[in-house]
């Protein structure tokens, strides 16, 4: 038993003497809460979205029920008197009242104005069913004096109206899982990506092969550029692979689309499919440049591969809140958006499905700088002795 | 007689520590030379400048008339180097891992052959050059980088402790390898070692480190009259020992942490 305790000293000792393992507990608490954080206060401004939701009403019927389903309406939700300010416009129907009071069905049909596929846009699409739906126990109760309890006799079709196309809200909810569907293997393989391009650098300093591969008479960009086409190629086999492990546990697993809703293609158009494909490589460059950087920093294959964990924590704490939340209305400001890292596939999906071109330029284009951007100071890297002795900060402190 | 290199008030720092303060010497052509010196004397230091591997805080180094700082690429051209501690790609077999170095340096599929079918010679390894190179002994794998250095007929082998980890009988055959090859092929050889009876058969000149700097230069014979003493071995001791900076010569003086 003692002999046990002291072999778990050395063990935990060793641990937190390693500054990875430091970065392994700190990091993650601070990026999954700040991703908390990120993804709740867009579910927050959903819903203060959804019940502060600005209704028009464009009325054939002009009957009691019309009335009544307006004031009713007004309790909930703000009613306005011009279109053009409404976030959704509900019209009632000429036959509503007349339908009604025969204990027939009557329709109405919601224009739900959202600027992209959101969690926002799906509270407001919900709201505004709810509130027609439970229209249904007042019109039961004035009928029958609440003897019956129909809930079928007002029913609403919900379409949304996106910046160049109407959809029925049904398709923009299956819009919304599809897109979680097809920007998940890009978003889980990217982490990998940095991993195995870190890996195959620290690989060959843990395995003492560095020294000799760099006296080669061999240009030493080439032995860099044939690690990044090499991880590169594992990375885009891993997103194939990892896109069919997605799509079969969500559609045919947890059965999220189903038959009858609509496919990628339908969501995003050939323009929109050939730019999240490129978004994705542009990602998947991107942290296969930053796990070679992150490899060149350590000594070992452990604390790369560590290193680099963050990037496929950043990664989903990025794409995932974004996904979730609306762009922003104002067009430089959603120009901006496409300046975070690690962002291209998610921006580039819902670009395409609001057929913002610029928006998808802009974040391939901020990738793309990204990556050269690091690969200047890596080029700096390998052809310094760097490489070799590792990047070290206290060498760079003893100097001030 | 050509200089192959030419090292030149060499000085190199690591962060604040000073590892190398003045290092000057030259190679000739189709010379072995050797550096031998204590622990952390600064002889693999040495060697990597020389490798292109770490720069030079101050002098300078030039290989075959190549600056090994601005003409990095044209000296990787013309030598070939062997770490101290150094490893092989382990998932491939020792024949997979010297064509794909002879790869690098051949000019046509048939000089490729011919530079792996020499660096089995070499290495001793036999068959076992077709087993993955993760079942070798770390002897074995010393044998095979060796065998990959040497194989290429470089202007300039840098080996640094080459036999280190070889048992005797294996250590004959390189010793003999590389001589021979030094010979043969007008190859030049800088070697650092560890061993005295290896450095007395091999070199034609030696070079002492200590601290540094360097404190000895010449020939084993020269050396050996110049302490009056029977081996390098004792030379060495005496270098370390005695060294006080009255008997060394100028070179000496102000040397610290000595002994
Ligand atoms: N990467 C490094 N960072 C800091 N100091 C270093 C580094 N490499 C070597 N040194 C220091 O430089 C000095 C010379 O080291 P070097 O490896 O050149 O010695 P050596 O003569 O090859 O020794 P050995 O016989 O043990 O191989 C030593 O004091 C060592 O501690
Ligand atoms: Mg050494």
């Amino acid at each position: 038993m003692a002999s046990l305790w002291v072999l778990v000293l050395k063990e935990l000792r060793d641990l937190l003497r390693d500054p990875h393992t430091l970065v392994m507990l700190l990091i993650p608490a601070l990026v999954y809460s700040f991703m908390g954080e990120a993804a709740g206060s867009a579910i927050q401004q959903a819903v203060e979205q959804a019940t502060s939701i600005k209704i028009f009403f464009v009325d054939w019927d002009g009957g009691v029920f019309a009335e009544l389903l307006k004031s009713y309406v007004s309790r909930m939700a703000i009613v306005v008197e011009n279109a053009s300010k409404a976030d959704a416009v509900i019209v009632i129907p000429a036959s509503f009242t007349y339908n009604l009071s025969q204990y027939l069905q009557a329709r109405v049909v919601a224009r739900v104005k959202v600027e992209d596929v959101s969690i926002a846009s799906l509270a407001i699409i919900n709201t505004v069913r709810e509130i027609i739906s439970s229209f249904n126990s007042i019109v039961a109760s004035i009928l029958s004096g609440g003897k019956i309890n129909r809930t079928d006799l007002v029913s609403v079709t919900v379409f949304a109206t996106l910046p160049h196309k109407t959809l029925p809200a049904h398709v923009v909810e299956s819009i919304y899982n599809t897109m979680f569907t097809l920007v998940l293997a890009p978003l889980i393989v990217a982490g990998y990506a940095a991993i195995i391009s870190s890996a195959s650098i620290a690989y060959e300093k843990e395995e003492k092969t560095l020294e000799t591969l760099l006296t080669l008479p061999v240009p030493r960009t080439h032995i860099v550029v044939a690690k990044l086409v090499a991880s590169l190629a594992a990375a885009t086999l891993g997103t194939i692979s990892t896109g069919f492990g997605v799509y079969w546990y969500t559609v045919k697993t947890l059965g999220l689309a189903t038959p009858g809703s609509i496919g990628v293609v339908e969501v995003l158009g050939y323009k929109g499919l050939v730019s999240l494909l490129a978004s994705t490589m542009t990602l998947l460059i991107l942290t296969c440049v930053i796990g070679l950087f992150f490899g060149m920093l350590c000594q070992s294959v452990r604390g790369a591969q560590s290193l680099s964990g963050l990037v496929f924590m950043l990664v989903f704490a990025v794409g995932i809140p974004l996904l979730m939340s609306p762009l922003p209305p104002n067009p430089t400001a959603r120009l901006l958006t496409a300046l975070i890292p690690f962002s291209a596939p998610v921006i580039a999906v819902k670009a395409a499905i609001i057929e913002d071109n610029m928006l998808i330029l802009a974040t391939l284009a901020s990738h793309i700088a990204y990556t050269l951007l690091l690969a200047t100071y890596i080029a700096k890297i390998v052809s310094s002795e760097k490489l070799l002795l590792g990047i070290r900060l206290e060498h760079k402190l003893e100097k001030y | 007689m050509v200089e192959v290199v030419v090292v030149d008030k060499l000085v190199k720092y690591y962060g604040g520590f000073q590892a190398l303060k003045g290092v000057s010497f030259s190679v000739f052509e189709g010379e072995v030379f050797g550096l031998i010196g204590p622990n952390g004397a600064g002889k693999t230091t040495t060697l990597r400048i020389i490798a292109t591997l770490l720069k030079p805080s101050s002098g300078r180094v030039t290989v075959c008339g190549y600056d090994v700082v601005r003409e990095a690429d044209r000296v990787r051209r013309v030598i070939s180097y062997l770490p101290e501690e150094a490893g092989a790609y382990r998932n491939l077999s020792g024949y997979e891992y010297l064509m794909f170095m002879a790869k690098l340096y051949a000019r046509s599929k048939r000089e490729a052959e011919d530079m792996v079918e020499e660096a089995i010679k070499i290495s001793g390894l036999g068959d076992r050059v077709y087993d993955r190179i993760k079942t070798y002994s770390r002897g074995m794998v010393r044998r095979l980088l060796i065998a990959r250095a040497l194989m290429v007929k470089p202007k300039l082998a840098i080996l640094d402790e080459p036999t280190s980890g070889i048992d005797v009988i294996h250590a004959l055959h390189i010793r003999r390898v590389v001589r021979d090859y030094a010979r043969r092929h007008g190859v030049t050889i800088l070697l650092s070692s560890h061993n005295m009876l290896e450095v007395e058969y091999l070199c034609d000149r030696v070079a002492i480190m200590y601290g540094g700097r360097i404190v000895e230069i010449g020939s084993p014979r020269e050396l050996l009259k110049r302490y009056g003493v029977r081996n390098l071995e004792e030379v060495f001791e005496k270098v370390v020992r005695e060294g006080n900076g009255e008997s060394m010569g100028s070179s000496f003086k102000g040397v610290k942490r000595f002994a």
